[in-house]
């Protein structure tokens, strides 16, 4: 209990933090709200009535305390260049990015585990090695282009989606589902071969163990003595490195989300920071924020479960 | 006296690829050993590191693939090895482990695997809360008695001891070697017991085999090879510790 207070403590120390630096960071670069939000036409003192109703000519700091004040009360404000509510802006985008992360997360458990149990069980074996092969091409292949690469084969050429026409998911969620495997098969891609890499060899180093061979000796086959003995080690690095997956994918499906169309997350903060449309980024950069420290605790708690060296005190 | 394991013409051949596409490279690991373990002895297998100790013992325990003949008087042979932190999965409890030989053999009663847990740990010197713990909370010592234990449990008439001690300070190493000696007097055990440091194997061993480069270059009763070495190698090993 008293640990997971800590952790929660030092969750909310790190989006004031992050949320308090990213604030900085708008107001040092150059650009200004107030001419992408009126245009470069509008008269000096349409821009001066606009930054005053903005609030943009006070202090940084009260700028940010003023924007968390709001924030804690459940209020994202208002975007400069939309004039709407930022939580209406972003409210439906969330599910669309979320969706896409925890697909891929699934794609790549799905497709990763097995491979990777397999080749390590499989060592230099022929599937072995044609695998090592494949997986050190597909490792080199950055997701916009295997996006770009499955937009081809499978939208062109095997017609299973229809490239660029992204079905929402109020209206349909089958075929919003059918259509976003193809951008979160693109994010798994890369990860999928680090796992597979990283499992072969945890499995590999635990295999080498003396244990192993004592259990061997104790009359399990080798099945007992991989799912029983050996797999729960050889996956405490691995699910550390899912850990990290997970929070990549939800921040690395910006560009992914460009390719496919897909209006999520990323495309609205992408457009909103060349805005400097400071309340929708900062609302999106908390979001992001909290889920990746959400992750991160989840997968420390998960250690706990899984591993009984660590004990939640460490 | 009976031979417990008859081990005749051992040849252990490693080949390696250097890269998944290279040609296989072949190293000859043990060259022609003949040797006999006889009942209820404890025989001592010499050697510097790399001169192929330990793949004797992997040979006779059929972990490595071999060329001769390996002949067995026990159905079960056991093996403890070096290091004690490797050798507990770090995962499941040291009860669990014990607990587990008897599952394997088809113990489905619980009480009986917990009593037959609780009788071996003490036989080997710990008490019964160390089954609710896990090997890392157990010194190298005790691990390596919670080893000898599991090894053990399956009633074996054969041990092979790879370097048992050598990852241990001296005094926990005396203690383990004189459970192991306790043991082989109370239950007629037969031990292999391989090793670098002649001192030990003097102490421990009735008969003892010089190993160099994969080839048995001397053999004999502990005191003869000691007070008369008749190969080089063997005068050279002396010398260096007496």
């Amino acid at each position: 209990m008293k640990y997971v207070l800590k952790k929660l403590v030092t969750m909310i120390i790190t989006v004031v933090l992050v949320t308090f630096f990213v604030f900085l960071a708008f107001n040092l670069i150059s650009g200004d709200p107030a001419t992408s939000a009126l245009g470069t036409e509008a008269t000096p003192e349409r821009l001066a009535a606009y930054r005053t109703q903005m609030g943009l000519d006070d202090p940084v700091v009260v700028q940010y305390l003023r924007w968390g004040g709001n924030f804690l009360t459940g209020d994202m404000g208002t975007s400069y260049s939309y004039r709407m509510s930022v939580s209406s802006m972003i409210s439906e985008k969330i599910p669309v990015t979320l969706i896409m992360a925890v697909m891929s997360f699934l794609i790549m458990i799905v497709v990763a585990i097995p491979i990777g149990i397999y080749t390590a069980e499989h060592k230099d074996g022929v599937l072995d090695r044609i695998i090592t092969v494949i997986n050190q091409v597909v490792m080199a292949i950055p997701p916009f282009f295997s996006g770009i690469l499955i937009t081809l084969l499978f939208g062109q050429i095997f017609k299973l989606f229809t490239p660029g026409k992204y079905i929402s998911y109020q209206d349909d969620f089958g075929g919003f589902l059918g259509y976003m495997f193809f951008p979160a098969l693109a994010i798994a891609l890369p990860k999928i071969t680090m796992a597979v890499k990283l499992l072969r060899t945890s499995v590999l180093k635990e295999v080498k163990n003396d244990y192993v061979r004592t259990a061997y000796s104790k009359g399990n086959s080798s099945r007992q003595v991989l799912y029983g003995h050996v797999l729960k080690n050889a996956f405490l690095p691995v699910i550390t490195f899912l850990g990290m997956c997970l929070t990549d994918m939800i921040a690395g499906s910006i560009i992914v989300e460009q390719v496919f169309s897909v209006p999520g997350l990323g495309r609205i903060l992408l457009t909103s920071i060349s805005n400097r449309d400071y309340p929708v980024v900062m609302a999106i950069i908390v979001i992001i924020a909290c889920l990746v420290l959400l992750v991160n605790m989840l997968v420390d708690v998960l250690y706990g479960f899984i591993d009984p060296r660590i004990t939640p005190d460490d | 006296m009976n031979n417990i394991v008859t081990v005749n013409n051992l040849t252990v051949k490693f080949s390696n690829r250097k890269s998944a596409f290279s040609k296989k490279v072949t190293k000859t690991v043990l060259d022609d050993v003949c040797f006999e373990v006889r009942e209820g002895e404890i025989l001592g297998l010499v050697g510097e590191s790399g001169s192929g100790k330990s793949t004797i013992a992997k040979a006779i325990l059929k972990l490595v693939p071999y060329e001769g003949e390996i002949h067995h008087e026990s159905d079960n042979p056991q093996m403890i090895f070096q290091d004690p932190y490797s050798a507990l999965n770090p995962a499941k409890k040291v009860g669990w482990l014990f607990e587990e030989a008897l599952y394997l053999k088809g113990e489905k009663d619980s009480l009986v695997r917990k009593a037959k847990a609780l009788e071996m740990i003490q036989m080997v010197g710990l008490s019964e809360e160390y089954l609710e713990r896990f090997p890392r909370e157990l010194s190298g010592g005790q691990r390596q008695r919670v080893c000898i234990g599991l090894a053990l449990m399956q009633n074996p008439k054969f041990l092979i001891a790879d370097e048992a001690v050598s990852a241990l300070d001296v005094t926990i190493q005396a203690q383990i070697l004189e459970l192991l000696k306790e043991l082989h007097d109370k239950m007629g055990l037969s031990i292999l017991f391989i090793s670098h440091d002649l001192k030990v194997v003097y102490n421990l061993c009735q008969r003892v085999m010089i190993l160099k480069s994969g080839k048995i270059v001397e053999s004999g009763e502990v005191k003869e090879v000691y007070t008369n070495p008749q190969h080089e190698y063997t005068k050279q090993l002396l010398s260096s510790v007496f």
